[in-house]
């Protein structure tokens, strides 16, 4: 995983890691397709109270197991690059902060 | 200040009365804002799963909100507007209490000439 690259997924979509635990997938050439971020938790816990948090800012998500990103659970919201940048903002400033001994989640 | 005429004060009330809504409305939509600001850094929060406790907790919300220039701003604003609508609120209460004393005023008056012509009636003149 190489934070800020771009890659390719399958079916015209592009993906880039904002931080280890931040995913954005765009479809380049398609705008109806729109772009999904998707958030990885380790525990179901973490994702179901942060999926609380989203609710009540009246978010669109769904919550589900690892199958974008390498964490167990994630959360994947329509749109809101805004939102995944800066959690991905914070991430990376906590990753940085712990250095590499931190341990992804 | 100058004082009003009896026929003037329900419109100065009714003017004072939307000063203070026209505040409140201002109030509520800055605190809908914060509320949406403080809501975000409760986001970023929830989502950082390596903070181990309490303290950590409020001390990175506390640190997301001083890194948005316009919490700061819209808080200071709050004040004031606070400020604005205590004021107004007195403004309206003294109007209310002005127009009570000078509807007794003419009261007063009708009385005092009602008595004072009965005073004459009695005595003849």
């Amino acid at each position: 995983m190489r934070i800020g690259q771009f890659f390719s997924l399958k079916k015209g979509r592009v993906g880039q890691y904002l931080s280890p635990r931040v995913l954005v997938v765009r479809t380049p050439f398609r705008q109806s397709a729109g772009e999904k971020c998707y958030l990885g938790f380790k525990r179901l816990t973490e994702a179901q109270k942060f999926a609380q948090y989203l609710a009540v800012m009246g978010h669109t998500f769904q919550l589900r197991r690892g199958q974008m990103l390498p964490q167990n659970y994630e959360i994947c919201l329509q749109g809101n690059s805004g939102l995944a940048r800066q959690l991905a903002y914070w991430d990376r400033a906590d990753n940085r902060s712990m250095g590499d001994s931190h341990d992804e989640t | 200040m100058m004082k009003l005429r009896l026929t003037q004060y329900p419109g100065a009330i009714a003017q004072a009365a939307q000063a203070v809504n026209e505040i409140d409305s201002q109030i509520a939509e800055i605190r809908q804002r914060l509320a949406r600001l403080e809501g975000n850094a409760d986001l970023i929060v929830a989502f950082e799963t390596a903070l181990k406790n309490d303290n950590q907790r409020k001390a990175r919300r506390y640190q997301v909100l001083q890194q948005d220039a316009t919490y700061e701003q819209m808080l200071d604003h709050l004040n004031n507007l606070s400020t604005q609508k205590a004021n107004a609120l007195a403004q309206l209460e003294r109007l209310r209490n002005e127009f009570t004393v000078a509807k007794l005023e003419v009261q007063l008056a009708i009385a005092q000439k009602l008595a004072s012509s009965e005073t004459r009636e009695l005595v003849g003149l």
